[in-house]
């Protein structure tokens, strides 16, 4: 009898995820045709197209699906029997899915937009730190949802402070072309050029420390579930 | 293969706080067995191991001669249904149970179609619009249709009214006739579910109290029914549960084996000697043990 593999639970998980994203999608089309609407009237600086506009949303949307995650898919899956270990890879491999669709529909988007005012930047660089942020930003929530559930509180409060240094790690590494993470949308406005000529190190070797950090923060995840109980309720 | 579950000297500690002392014993293939225990006795803590929820902190468990924990073979093959908070869960009926049947390798989609209709369970309802009796039906559907060979359901069924309860008791002997497994079944509501099981298990304080066959573990005491005055001379001495008097008839359980002197003896004084309830021996073990603890 062949067991549940990872690949059938991460397109399960992933498929679920993508059905809370179209919200989120649809809610980004709906402010960003708002808002450059009232661009036409108002004077204010705004992004210049739905892929650069959505970043920063998509970041604080991933934390927040991340924290949900955590608390959601694990009791489920355990009750379908299926292992810890099978659900936190098949959580990751779903994580890393989701953070690839993001940036590629908003990339679509802003592709079609182009196809009106003939405006369009893309990078492969910025292209990837949308998938980077936006990822490590799901395992800082998915993290923290840990501290909670598997301790109390104030056990959780401690791991809320260690998301934020890794937040502040990752800022770091990308420290030459941003100042901090929260403005990170600011580099989507820059080509693949600039971020190059403006950062501390090269993009490929901030690429590979941020690989890194999140292969540290996907081992310090499983070793936390290896041994979770699961709350009965 | 054969689910066969051995657990051995299985101890586990919260805190401060001892839920499972010791505990060993082995349950068999096809059959049915009542897990009984007060509350706290440490019945869920032991069903939460046997499903992989938590880990022992001593002792080993085996079911099919491996350990259970993580062991993605064994897990798919057991299926723990408990009280679930379905609050949250804005899931239709019908899509948590193609769920179901896409993990569970021996789920039957024909049988849970005849129980959702046997229990009346709205398909296209969101499950927490679901009234909690509602939702104890889609619990037990989910265990009984995904025909896992070790199936626990731990008072997954207290919401649902009695006519359902009974209609999940007959469905469950149907079933069991003819897809054996193993059943856990932990419950309070011992009365009305005593006739379902093969095998009784209690827990008391976290230890293991007893483990018998049904029909010995009856058979450990019986009721005197006759004259009051005669009643109270046979019993005298002897270990008392209950009575019971209506006018000059008395009905007393006691516990004791029942061997041919004591029947000819309630014979020779006109005393009808009866069976006594699950229930009854239930109360009065959990009750003098508690006694004892507090010594």
């Amino acid at each position: 009898m062949k067991a549940n593999s990872v690949m059938k639970v991460a397109r399960d998980i992933y498929i679920e995820q993508m059905k809370w994203s179209l919200w989120f999608i649809g809610i980004m089309m709906a402010v960003y045709v708002g808002l450059s609407i009232a661009h036409s009237y108002i004077d204010f600086s705004s992004a210049n197209n739905l892929f650069l506009f959505s970043a920063g949303s998509s970041m604080i949307y991933m934390f927040v699906i991340g924290i949900i995650a955590g608390a959601t898919f694990l009791p489920q899956l355990i009750k379908l029997g299926i292992t810890r270990k099978t659900c936190v890879y098949s959580m990751a491999v779903a994580a890393l899915y989701l953070s690839v669709s993001l940036p590629l529909i908003f990339s679509l988007l802003a592709l079609i937009e182009a196809l009106f005012s003939g405006l369009f930047q893309f990078s492969i660089a910025s292209f990837a730190l949308y998938v980077f942020s936006i990822f490590v930003m799901y395992l800082l929530g998915w993290i923290i949802n840990i501290g909670f559930y598997k301790f109390n509180w104030m056990i959780g409060l401690v791991f809320i402070a260690f998301a934020i240094f890794i937040d502040y790690i990752y800022a770091l590494i990308w420290s030459g072309s941003i100042v901090a993470l929260y403005n990170l949308d600011m580099l989507f406005t820059e080509t693949f050029e600039t971020v190059v000529r403006y950062s501390n190190s090269s993009f490929l070797i901030s690429s590979v420390q941020t690989l890194l950090l999140i292969a540290i923060m996907l081992i310090i995840i499983r070793l936390l579930t290896k041994n979770m109980p699961v709350k009965i309720k | 293969m054969t689910y066969n579950i051995e657990v051995n000297n299985l101890s586990l500690k919260y805190k401060n706080f001892e839920a499972l002392k010791d505990v060993s014993f082995k349950l068999e293939d096809g059959k049915i067995y009542g897990l009984l225990g007060r509350n706290g006795a440490g019945k869920t803590s032991l069903l939460s191991i046997l499903a992989s929820y938590r880990q022992q902190t001593a002792g080993s468990v085996k079911i099919a001669g491996a350990a259970p924990y993580e062991n993605a073979e064994i897990n798919q093959n057991i299926s723990f249904h408990f009280q679930t908070n379905y609050e949250e869960e804005t899931e239709k009926v019908k899509n948590m149970l193609s769920m179901v049947e896409e993990y569970r390798p021996n789920y039957d989609a024909e049988y849970a179609k005849y129980l959702v209709e046997l229990f009346k369970l709205p398909m296209n309802k969101n499950v927490n619009k679901l009234s909690k009796g509602m939702q104890s039906a889609l619990e037990v559907i989910m265990g009984l249709a995904s025909r896992s060979p070790i199936t626990i359901f731990d008072e997954s069924y207290l919401s649902m009214d009695a006519p359902t309860r009974v209609k999940f008791y007959n469905e469950l002997l149907k079933d069991q006739e003819n897809h054996p497994r193993i059943f856990i079944l932990s419950t309070h509501l011992v009365s009305e579910m005593d006739y379902l099981f093969d095998e009784v298990l209690i827990l008391d304080n976290g230890k293991l109290l007893l483990h018998e066959d049904y029909e010995t573990l009856i058979s450990r005491g019986m009721s005197i029914t006759g004259n009051a005055t005669d009643v109270d001379e046979f019993v005298k001495g002897r270990r008392i549960l209950s009575s019971q008097q209506l006018g000059k008839t008395k009905s007393v359980m006691i516990y004791e084996e029942r061997t041919e002197k004591i029947e000819n003896a309630a014979d020779s004084l006109g005393l009808e000697i009866g069976p006594i309830s699950l229930q009854d021996l239930f109360i009065h073990l959990t009750e003098t043990e508690d006694s004892h603890e507090s010594k």
